[in-house]
């Protein structure tokens, strides 16, 4: 069937960005953002859309997560080396905005316990929410390194103030099936997440952290 | 006759200036003076001053120095001496200021200062003028490029006054403010929330515009205002649409085969004029929605609030402090506004809940609104043990034998609405997680009143057993279970998790049908560019279509045998790879999955998750069904006669109506003198009679 967008432009695309990146190696590993833009979309009509999807490939392999565990939990934390949090630990925020806010900021994700997590709401306040880092669920049948790669291979579409979005998707130490799979796999979820697909799509761009960004629809 | 003179002055200056250039100075002369007089004693009235202002309005572009100069004095008065003027000279100089900003002899960031200072002024027509004269010329400034810099001077003016303490001149600039969002000439963020900060402004009233503002954003965008615009406009555009228009053509020619072909009667005529009516209708509904869609903002303003837990936060505080001077419906227009916020955003107050619970009960004023704001303050995120006790109470309080059907109706609906939101909300904490019935003995007890002899309870009991059947089985007693939903077949929803999906649903159906061919082609594709490059683009044009028809065939063949799809999806879902990683999908794609989701029984296995409740909830859904009462005879009798209103009488038609085609030669006849006709009647007779006695002479 015919789609709008065909294969070879997105793999012509990630196979300049990946050169262009190979060319200028930067002191970091950049990072490969989608960035689309929408059109046609009323959220006074339609519902906002919002969605997570796990990707094949993990595009962000440094992202800081942090446990906030029962004892079983932190023991295993620390056998893992995560940065592991207690029930006290986190009392001892006392509700503060200013360091709950830090505390936010300090990691990029976080994962919780069952018996923890329910009461986050209460000890911590609204902070990580505000953040948009709520924890996510770790229970005790969950391994915590499998739990740790989901987190880092997860996506999530929502839509905010604006008509725009920004994901990312890979990286450019990925190759570049990895990439183009993790590209391919992004869009058809986000099309399909919206109301009238296609048409609600007005931009479709990637690009990598300092690279030029390249147009695919 | 001064003012004849005038205007006949006024056509010829703007006719040609130059000529007439002595007497329009002589003019200008009179009118300074005049300035100069009322500056003294503003509240006389002034007839002149009046006819030369507006004459000094209407020629300002052809004399502009002089014209710039006469229209600052216009501000300068306005601005000193508006107040205390006599208001029909405040009234004719605000007219002519609008004018010559529409002439160009004056900014518009000098005007609208000025003007809107005069809002305060108690003159509820000099008013209107103003705040529309405003919205005008705003929307004057706007239309060939949105000049930035004007915008932002006149908002940050706007604003100050909002946050201002004359609580008239607040008012009326919100409501102007709220008009400019609604009209979509100030639709931006900023301008969102400036008016919902106006929330906090200690008088109600305009506390009360400011969050009505906010709440009604979100539905649709138009207000009283906009409201009445809208209707004119399409009055207009139905007038227009008879003359032009394919709908409208079509409409005609509707009407004509109607006119032209079979039997007629009331019943046909008012359907074909009814689908006439829709035809019109439909069409109508694009075009004045593009008018301003250009520029409109596609964020209702409750979104585009910035911060929204602390402004949340706040409105909470403000409504626990001036609960004291502040009306039982105002405090009901905070609660809907921060039930809303929460639920939009997905934000965590928890102290209003325990605020909420003091409202449940029975025989609380307007009890139903305020269970669906409670509702309305549910989502995901929510920890469930603040929801608890809420639906603990609403169950102890509504849903018992002693209350009334409609109350206990009442009750499990907004349980339902709850439930909906926070699954958990209905568990009971304290009992051990591995003791299901412990935990679900209230849901099961709730669950009993399926069966009760009132209809809208047992409907609102059934429509909860319906809704844990989907999103959680294990919790109802075997029997309320329903085919299929075993304790197993839905994950048990868990506080925090999140649903992360891998592939897109239904894409592994896609897959079995054309992944192969789309190879094949991409294949035949990439060869072409080998061999020519001009057939290339050919083909890549022409491939869709074939591609499709290949897809409807096969998709025939399947259905076929829905069994094997299923077969094959299950094993095709345990495979990392999928065909939403190696292409990108299309429109057609889509659509092919909804279709195949929809006809094969996979769908209920697909679609098991819910989709999202709603984020404004209607208090319709939380009000029980209501079963009519018989009416009484007068009532019966009220209906009959509105019935016969405007309807013509039954029974046939003979006799009724006079037939077209004026009258018959027969019925002339009769109406004509005897004398005139006479002779007639004989020959008629005597040839008649004449031929046959001649006949039988013979």
């Amino acid at each position: 069937m015919g789609s709008k967008l065909p294969h070879a432009t997105v793999s012509a695309a990630v196979a300049e960005i990946l050169a262009e990146a190979k060319e200028k190696k930067r002191n970091f590993v950049e990072t490969i953002e989608l960035q689309i833009g929408l059109k046609n979309y009323d959220t006074k009509k339609d519902k906002r859309f919002s969605g997570t999807i796990k990707l094949p490939h993990v595009p962000r392999p440094r992202l800081k997560v942090a446990v906030l565990g029962d004892a079983q939990h932190v023991t295993e934390a620390q056998a893992l080396n995560v940065d592991v949090y207690d029930v006290d630990a986190l009392k001892k925020f006392n509700k503060a905005k200013k360091p709950i806010k830090n505390f936010a900021k300090k990691y990029d994700a976080f994962l919780a316990s069952e018996s923890i997590i329910r009461i986050i709401p209460r000890i911590l306040g609204p902070g990580l929410l505000k953040a948009g880092k709520f924890p996510a669920l770790l229970t005790h049948s969950d391994s915590m390194d499998d739990k740790i790669g989901d987190l880092k291979s997860t996506i999530k579409f929502q839509l905010k103030k604006v008509l725009c979005l920004a994901v990312a998707v890979g990286n450019v130490e990925q190759s570049e099936e990895e990439v183009i799979a993790n590209v391919t796999l992004a869009v058809n979820f986000l099309v399909s997440l919206l109301k009238k697909h296609w048409q609600n799509v007005k931009s479709l761009h990637i690009k990598s952290t300092m690279g030029t960004p390249r147009r695919l629809f | 006759m001064p003012s004849i003179g005038l205007q006949e002055l006024q056509s010829s200056c703007r006719r040609d200036p130059d000529s007439y250039r002595t007497e329009f100075l002589t003019q200008y002369g009179q009118f300074q003076a005049l300035v100069a007089s009322t500056e003294l004693r503003p509240s006389m009235e002034s007839k002149q001053l009046e006819n030369l202002s507006s004459f000094m309005a209407h020629v300002s572009s052809a004399y502009p120095i002089e014209g710039r100069k006469a229209a600052d004095h216009h501000i300068r008065l306005l601005k000193e001496y508006g107040a205390s003027m006599h208001h029909d000279l405040r009234r004719s100089l605000v007219k002519s200021t609008t004018i010559m900003y529409r002439k160009d002899a004056i900014s518009i960031e000098s005007m609208v200062p000025v003007l809107f200072q005069l809002l305060s002024v108690r003159d509820k027509e000099l008013r209107k003028s103003i705040s529309a004269s405003i919205i005008s010329s705003l929307q004057h400034a706007n239309k060939k490029h949105r000049n930035e810099a004007v915008v932002k001077s006149l908002q940050k003016f706007m604003y100050k006054t909002i946050e201002g303490s004359d609580v008239a001149l607040v008012k009326r600039s919100v409501g102007l403010s709220i008009e400019l969002f609604r009209r979509q000439i100030w639709c931006d963020e900023k301008t969102a929330n400036v008016i919902g900060s106006a929330v906090f402004h200690p008088s109600p009233e305009v506390m009360i515009i400011a969050a009505r503002f906010v709440l009604d954003s979100e539905q649709k965008p138009r207000g009283d205002g906009g409201e009445n615009e809208d209707e004119g406009e399409s009055d207009d555009e139905s007038d227009d649409d008879t003359g032009d228009g394919g709908s409208s053509k079509r409409a005609k020619e509707m009407w004509k085969s109607y006119n032209l072909t079979g039997k007629k009667n009331a019943r046909k005529s008012a359907r074909v004029q009814k689908a006439m009516k829709k035809m019109m209708k439909k069409k109508r509904k694009p075009s004045s929605g593009s008018a301003g869609a250009m520029k409109a903002n596609p964020f209702s303003a409750i979104m585009l609030i910035n911060n929204p837990q602390e402004y949340t936060e706040r409105l909470f505080s403000d409504l626990q402090t001036r609960k004291k001077n502040v009306s039982f419906d105002a405090k009901l227009t905070m609660i809907n506004l921060i039930t809303r916020m929460i639920s939009i955003h997905e934000l965590l107050v928890l102290n209003l809940y325990p605020l909420l619970q003091r409202y449940l009960q029975p025989h609380q004023e307007r009890v139903t609104v305020i269970l669906a704001y409670l509702a309305q303050a549910c989502h995901s995120l929510v920890p469930p043990d603040a929801v608890q006790p809420m639906v603990k109470t609403i169950a102890d309080t509504f849903v018992t034998d002693r209350c009334s059907e409609e109350t206990i109706a009442v009750g499990l609906n907004s349980i339902r609405e709850i439930c909906a939101r926070v699954p958990l909300a209905i568990e009971d904490e304290s009992v051990a997680e591995s003791d299901v019935e412990g935990r679900a003995a209230l849901l099961r007890d709730l669950a009993a009143y399926k069966s009760h002899r009132d209809k809208g309870v047992s409907m609102a009991a059934r429509s909860l057993i319906q809704l844990y059947r989907e999103i959680n089985p294990a919790l109802l007693v075997k029997k309320d279970r329903g085919r299929g939903n075993t304790p197993g077949s839905v994950s048990t929803p868990k506080y925090g998790a999140v649903d992360v999906q891998e592939t897109i649903e239904g894409v592994n159906l896609l897959k079995e049908e054309d992944s192969g061919e789309e190879e094949e082609l991409n294949v035949d594709g990439a060869e072409e560019v080998v061999d020519n490059g001009d057939y290339d683009s050919l083909e890549n044009e022409g491939s869709p279509d074939d591609d499709d028809a290949e897809g409807i065939a096969n998709e025939e063949d399947i259905s076929d045998e829905p069994e094997e799809i299923a077969h094959v999806a299950n094993v095709s879902g345990a495979v990392p790879k999928s065909l939403a990683m190696e292409r990108i999908l299309g429109d057609a794609d889509f659509q092919a999955i909804k279709e195949k989701l929809a006809e094969n029984d996979l769908a209920a296995v697909f679609q098991s998750k819910r989709p999202r409740p709603e984020e404004v909830i209607d208090v319709g859904d939380i009000e029980t069904y209501k079963k009519k009462a018989r009416r009484t005879l007068e009532e019966r009798l009220e209906s009959v006669r509105a019935g016969r209103e405007g309807r013509e009488k039954f029974g046939s038609a003979k006799g009724r109506k006079a037939k077209g085609g004026g009258s018959s030669n027969k019925q002339k006849d009769k109406r004509k003198q005897g004398a005139m006709v006479l002779h007639k009647v004989r020959r008629k007779a005597r040839s008649k009679g004449g031929k046959q006695p001649r006949k039988k002479r013979r």
